[in-house]
């Protein structure tokens, strides 16, 4: 862990468990270090431990393995932009259990207190293939749907489907972000990270809002009302292509993970440069 | 004295509209007083770390409400109709929707405080029978209690409009139908609403019952009129692929026509020949989130209100 630098960038990497957050950092310190990006490493962090195991899975081209639950390690990694300012990326929650919690027990704890308060920016990244699509309550019958929807959807009645689980995540964080303050704190940005993009199957070009808009409808646009030209949507394939448990993949051993993977900016243009996704202003 | 108060135990404040620790403290005590009593047993059971949130997402109960009230004016949609005329199901079109991002709100999800509420309707959770009054507050995520589901939209405004959508049993319409004194519940949702929804089962229009069906949403229908006070109503058959006799199509037509002064919207699950399932509830949205007409005695003397009322010699006998 390193200790945030004052005046820096504070940027927070968010999301529920199986999101493609142990990946993405995975991926995000191997850019950082090499220093090929917007984003170069200011210091090595003093402890990899976290990501280790991912560091080293991804170096033999195999699947990153799910940080199991109860793992509560925060990552910290210190980086600086082209301009110099010292900037901090955090996964304040390596397992993503944490926020599953918070919203389950409806009790936000006095570390995220913390953490939201001084965020600059949030990465939420959310894995669209993890879930089911939506219910069509304009083409089919009502009666057939509720049905189907009971299938499909968590059987658990207190769990809520991924679009409203966000939505409740960042009401509850942007109320935690107002507790500490006595004047009204502008809105971090917002960036909604759709992960592991390549099994979306979209054709070229598509653009990552467009998908959201689709698929995410509530929280696209309770995100577009609350953070307005504060909030963008991106895609992600940290990996770049599916890799298996046990069969590495060829072209990671040879080019190395730092090769592989990319993002999809908002205006629908792939870039192998990871570090693009924390915005600089 | 102190020994006539009720001793203070977990989750009892005595403030009336106060749930801790269901929700945050109203006074934002940390920790609240009345929460945080020792374990009689001195077994130290910790207290949960952290700092609960002020809403608990299920629908809201009548002291729940000050919360969104205080964000601004809420606007309230009545649905009314008697049992199993569709109410639900309207209500989860319109939840699904805006997950959808379908129908003239879908876009302007701006947030709930209800979420869990939402998410019960949309799942068809069956009513358990409950008394005739909106409970002060919500508690079991398991069950349905009468109360209000709110959504925050935006509308070309700086901040989100917040709507209200009341989730009742019907069975509070059909006794009010008959008897205004019977439903507390309904009154104070006549007395509250911006506009009204109000619904005809195709179902039992087309039934063997279909007299005392007619005869029901008649009754229904002239006591929503003469407490609307010019107040929007959006008069719905439902279930409109149920073909009814075509004498009382037209009676009920008429009727809407006569009392509500529009159309009645025909929406079906199953046949989308007809308007689409989220119109009804858009429609009194919209009427809801359109500037209030404000009323003005035209005849000053008479007026109801003492403080409107223009009270000269020349208004003595």
């Amino acid at each position: 862990m390193t200790v945030p630098s004052g005046g820096g960038r504070q940027v927070l990497v968010l999301g529920g468990a199986a999101a493609g957050k142990t990946t993405f950092l995975v991926q995000l310190h191997g850019r950082v270090s090499a220093g090929g990006g917007a984003l170069r490493a200011r210091s090595a962090p003093t402890s990899l431990t976290a990501i280790e195991e991912g560091f080293r899975r991804l170096q033999q081209g195999l699947a990153v393995a799910h940080t199991p639950h109860g793992t509560d390690t925060s990552l910290s990694l210190a980086a600086v932009g082209l301009d110099g300012r010292p900037i901090d990326v955090t996964v304040p929650d390596y397992a993503g259990e944490d926020l599953r919690r918070l919203v389950d027990d409806r009790r936000i704890q006095d570390r995220w207190r913390s953490q939201v308060a001084s965020g600059d920016q949030w990465l939420f990244m959310i894995r669209l293939a993890g879930h089911p699509d939506l219910p069509d309550v304009l083409h089919r019958p009502i009666g057939e749907l509720a049905r189907a929807s009971l299938d499909v959807e968590d059987s658990d009645p207190h769990a809520l489907p991924v679009d409203m689980w966000a939505v409740e995540l960042l009401q509850a964080l942007l109320y935690a972000r107002l507790l500490d303050t006595e004047q009204p704190r502008t809105l971090p940005r917002l960036t909604l990270v759709l992960s592991c993009w390549d099994e979306l199957g979209t054709s070229h070009r598509t653009l990552p809002a467009d998908i959201a808009g689709k698929r995410l409808a509530l929280l696209d646009s309770y995100c577009r009302a609350t953070w307005r030209d504060l909030y963008g949507v991106v895609g992600l394939s940290a990996q770049g292509q599916p890799l298996d448990e046990t069969e590495p993949a060829a072209d990671y051993l040879d080019a190395g993970p730092q090769q592989m993977g990319w993002i999809v900016t908002a205006a629908g243009e792939q870039n192998s440069d990871l570090t693009l996704l924390i915005d600089p202003r | 004295m102190t020994a006539l108060l009720p001793p203070v135990t977990a989750a009892n404040c005595q403030r009336e509209t106060c749930f801790a620790p269901d929700t945050a403290c109203v006074l934002g005590l940390q920790p609240c007083p009345n929460v945080a009593v020792a374990d009689p047993d001195g077994s130290d059971t910790e207290p949960p770390e952290g700092r609960p949130l002020p809403w608990s997402g299920l629908a809201l109960g009548r002291a729940d409400l000050s919360a969104v009230a205080a964000l601004g004016r809420p606007h309230l949609v009545a649905v009314v109709g008697v049992a199993n005329a569709g109410k639900t199901t309207l209500l989860a079109a319109h939840w699904l929707a805006a997950r959808r991002g379908a129908g003239r709100f879908g876009r302007s999800f701006a947030g709930s405080y209800t979420l869990i509420g939402w998410h019960q309707i949309a799942r068809h959770l069956q009513w358990v029978p409950y008394g005739r009054g909106f409970p002060p507050h919500t508690t079991a995520p398991d069950n349905r209690t009468p109360a209000l589901l709110h959504m925050a939209v935006s509308v070309e405004r700086d901040v989100p409009a917040h709507v209200l959508h009341t989730d009742v049993p019907g069975e509070w319409y059909s006794e009010w139908a008959y008897d205004a004194a019977q439903a507390p519940g309904t009154a104070w949702i006549v007395e509250a609403a911006d506009v009204f929804v109000i619904l005809a089962d195709s179902g039992a229009l087309a039934g063997p019952e279909r007299g005392i069906a007619r005869g029901d949403y008649e009754t229904l229908a002239h006591r929503l009129e003469s407490v609307a006070g010019g107040r929007p109503v959006v008069p719905v058959l439902t279930k409109a692929d149920v073909p009814i006799p075509a004498q009382i199509e037209a009676h009920i037509d008429d009727l809407n026509a006569r009392l509500f002064s529009t159309n009645t919207v025909r929406v079906s699950v199953h046949d989308h020949s007809g308007d689409p399932v989220t119109a009804p509830i858009d429609l009194a949205t919209a009427a809801a989130l359109a500037p209030r007409r404000v009323h003005v005695a035209d005849d000053l003397a008479r007026s109801n209100n003492p403080f409107l009322a223009f009270r000269s010699a020349a208004g003595k006998p």
